[in-house]
């Protein structure tokens, strides 16, 4: 036995110095008779217990006639070692232990994460199908993913975000049936945004739109796992971000946000209605003020007189023109919304009641809108929210207030027309490649492949 | 054939119900309507099979790039020209039309210029975006609007206000000498599938045009021709038809809805032929638009900025055309010009056709 090395290596200290004045760096040295080992790592985010078992005791319990390189290097923790000094610190900083032995330095994966257990399901609450939704850590996620679909053609690859966070992701798909080009395209656009901090997939979400005045989304943000199946075996790409419990799906078209998982768990004819009363709710939200817009102020003669009367009858005494009292209205309920979602459980009841019941019969009575304008806006509210995603639902929102001032001014035929026009819009819009809303018939994949020249 | 191509022909088929078309056709109704019709249609499914025929030679090709490949630039300018201009007076009419229908039946109050703007934004959008996408909405509204056009020709057929007696009233004038009017403006129902001399390059897939495709168009056009004629008579009466402008209007508004919210069918009526005179204008302007700019491509490689202005020009040379051409036109005019038009159009047809085999000799040798 030679004599052992006391003193760290220059390497090593040059690594700790760029990471001092930190508390939580730890630069440990492991010492015995005829071996020494150099430990750089940060007790915040190691997981001290695995670092206990896996190489402080083996260090002094393994026999000395075998070698404690061969151990590490043999240990199914290692992740791969970078090049560049940054590189090496910021795979530390992800909560790997540095492990220098005489030449040869090892990366051991020895994560602690506080939040690795799947949530429930919040945002997209089925009856059926899985309750829990994904967690804050990606493998955990992936786990979640490998768990449900047993391919080996499903792939994983973990990239790393290129700005202040060093965030990992993980790119995953089925290789058998995802376009090439496809990939191609995402793996680009994530490349190429130019943002200083992403804090999860939602802000992920907002940097892969290359537009920028944008409505609708383009990618989608699920928390459920059968959402992430049923969307990965249609040939999507999944992007799961560390530390953020949702999964982003690309690319996305109108119809996939107008999906409920639940459609896959019912009978057919269940799920018919339902789909039924959903895309009637869609156009129930968008259109339904512009209409009663249009008929009260343009053309009444459009209803049958008895209801054209009636109409007319309950906005009596109103003193302004009808798409000041519709403006008014949907404001407020726009507000009730929005502030229903901020507050806290118990407290948001008591702002619903009192906005919706009280202040809708008072405004009323004090002829500042009509009965049927109460109950229209009441009925959009309500229809809003059977959009399953709430992405969609925003935008759908301002939808609604566009095609509300185009009908102010234009009347009936700018109802319509402006209908089309949103059509047109969306028609022409598309997500990395792919018409944004159009109707699949038959041979679908080759006429996805006419779009690709 | 494509799906998209049978859209684009019914699209059209559709549209004239509410342009001039009808009454054109009442007009000659006792001077050889029934005959020509006849003979429009059968020559109507001649046409679309020689330009399928001629097409298919040129997958995924349009008639810019066809006659970029065999034909000097100074011949192909103008012929584009001719074309686009042809297109945009299609598109122009229906515009027209429409607007002078949503002057008289649905916002009378409201002035012409009103009107007219409220095409602009939704209308100029739909012309300069992506062809692919032309198509992709055709089905969509079609898909749409189909429950309320099903209901509303159930509706018409079995009204108790049509008198059958005065539909075969009609029939019996089918022994007079055929009309060109009626026959050019006939023909012009077939014209639809025109449509891809630049919709084209998106159709990569060889179209065939065999027994199956003919005898749908046929039926098609038999429908349309049908339905476009015999109806307004049957429910309007024979006698004094063509003097009425809307004829299409009138029928609408003779029947209603005896149960529901809407009692008059005339306002769904408006509001289904709003969309499709919407798809026609937009369809036949971007054909026009993609032609002109085919012309006013000065340079091979035109820079974004380049491309961008042009854009613009166009544009607005088109709704400053479109705006002087609406307040000038009274409804006389309207049908004066509609049949000149239409007449016009046959010649174009088979001069179209013609070009199309002289570039398929080319193509061969």
């Amino acid at each position: 036995m030679g004599e052992v090395e006391n003193e760290a290596p220059a390497y090593l200290n040059r690594l700790a110095k760029q990471l001092a004045p930190s508390a939580d760096v730890v630069k440990k040295t492991l010492k015995s008779k005829e071996r020494i080992v150099h430990l750089l790592y940060l007790k915040s985010v190691v997981d001290m217990m695995q670092l206990q078992e896996i190489i402080v005791k083996p260090f002094y319990e393994l026999p000395k006639e075998q070698n404690f390189a061969d151990y590490i290097g043999s240990l199914p923790y290692e992740t791969n070692m970078p090049s560049g000094d940054e590189d090496v610190l910021i795979e530390i900083t992800k909560g790997n232990v540095f492990v220098m032995l005489d030449k040869q330095i090892n990366l051991l994966e020895l994560k602690m994460i506080a939040s690795n257990t799947v949530q429930e399901a919040k945002m997209e609450p089925t009856i059926h199908g899985p309750q829990l939704g994904l967690s804050d850590s990606l493998e955990t996620n992936i786990n979640v993913i490998r768990q449900r679909y047993h391919q080996p053609s499903l792939i994983i690859e973990t990239l790393q975000l290129e700005e202040a966070s060093n965030r990992s992701y993980a790119l995953v798909y089925d290789k058998d049936i995802v376009r090439p080009k496809l990939l191609k395209v995402l793996k680009k656009r994530i490349q190429s945004i130019d943002a200083k901090l992403i804090q999860g997939s939602s802000d992920l979400q907002h940097h892969m739109n290359d537009v920028k005045y944008s409505l609708f989304p383009t990618t989608l943000l699920t928390e459920r796992p059968d959402r992430v199946l049923h969307n990965m075996a249609a040939g999507k790409v999944i992007i799961i971000v560390d530390g953020s419990p949702h999964a982003l799906i690309a690319p996305t078209v109108f119809f996939d946000f107008m999906a409920s998982m639940e459609d896959n768990y019912y009978s057919f004819w269940v799920v018919k209605l339902i789909q039924f009363l959903r895309y009637g709710g869609l156009f129930t939200c968008i259109m339904l003020p512009a209409l009663y817009v249009g008929i009260t102020s343009y053309t009444p003669d459009v209803f049958r007189t008895e209801l054209a009367l009636t109409v007319a009858a309950s906005r009596i005494g109103v003193p302004y023109p009808s798409f000041i009292e519709v403006f008014f209205m949907l404001i407020f309920i726009e507000l009730l919304t929005e502030a229903s979602m901020r507050l806290p459980t118990t407290i948001s009841a008591t702002a619903t009641t009192v906005g919706g019941l009280i202040l809708g019969t008072a405004a009323v009575e004090a002829a500042l809108t009509s009965n049927i304008l109460v109950i229209v806006v009441s009925l959009v509210a309500i229809s809003t929210f059977v959009i399953p995603i709430s992405e969609m639902n925003y935008a759908i929102r301002v939808c609604r207030f566009l095609l509300l001032i185009y009908t102010t001014v234009f009347g009936l035929a700018g109802l319509v027309l402006g209908m089309l026009g949103l059509i047109i819009y969306l028609v022409n819009k598309d997500s990395f490649g792919e018409p944004y809303l159009r109707l699949f018939w038959k041979n679908r994949q080759e006429e996805l492949e006419a779009d690709e020249q | 054939m494509s799906r998209f191509v049978y859209y684009l022909l019914i699209s059209n088929m559709v549209a004239n119900v509410i342009a001039a078309g009808p009454r054109i056709l009442f007009s000659k109704s006792e001077q050889g309507a029934i005959v020509s019709m006849v003979l429009a249609l059968f020559f109507g499914v001649f046409i679309n099979w020689a330009l399928i025929r001629s097409f298919k030679a040129f997958p995924g090709k349009s008639l810019p790039q066809i006659l970029d490949l065999y034909v000097n630039r100074w011949i192909s300018i103008p012929i584009l020209l001719v074309l686009g201009t042809i297109w945009y007076i299609a598109g122009l009419q229906t515009l027209i039309t429409y607007v002078d229908l949503l002057l008289r039946f649905l916002t009378p109050e409201m002035s012409v210029f009103t009107t007219l703007s409220m095409f602009i934004v939704v209308i100029s959008f739909g012309v300069i975006m992506k062809s692919r996408s032309i198509l992709f909405t055709l089905e969509l509204v079609f898909v749409l609007l189909l429950p309320f056009a099903i209901y509303y020709v159930v509706k018409l057929y079995f009204s108790p206000q049509i008198s059958w007696d005065h539909v075969k009233l009609a029939m019996t004038f089918i022994d007079n000498p055929p009309n060109y009017l009626v026959f050019s403006t006939t023909l012009f129902f077939f014209t639809g599938t025109f449509d891809i001399i630049i919709l084209n390059s998106l159709f990569k897939k060889k179209m065939t045009f065999g027994l199956k495709q003919a005898t749908l168009v046929f039926l098609l056009g038999v429908f349309t021709i049908f339905t476009t004629y015999f109806i307004p008579i049957g429910v309007l009466g024979f006698d004094r038809i063509e003097d009425i402008i809307y004829p299409w209007i009138f029928t609408s508004d003779s029947i209603r809805m005896k149960y529901g919210v809407i009692e008059r069918v005339v306002f769904i009526f408006l509001l289904i032929f709003l969309a499709i005179a919407f798809l026609n204008i937009v369809i036949h302007w971007h054909i026009s638009f993609n032609l002109f700019e085919n012309v006013f491509r000065l340079k091979k490689s035109m820079t974004d900025k380049g491309k961008t202005i042009r854009t613009c020009l166009l544009l607005v040379v088109f709704w400053v055309v479109a705006f002087l051409v609406t307040v000038k036109l009274t409804e006389y005019d309207l049908f004066t010009y509609s049949s000149y038009y239409f007449n016009l159009m046959f010649v174009v047809i088979i001069g179209l056709l013609g070009l199309l085999w002289v570039l398929n000799r080319r193509a061969k040798s």
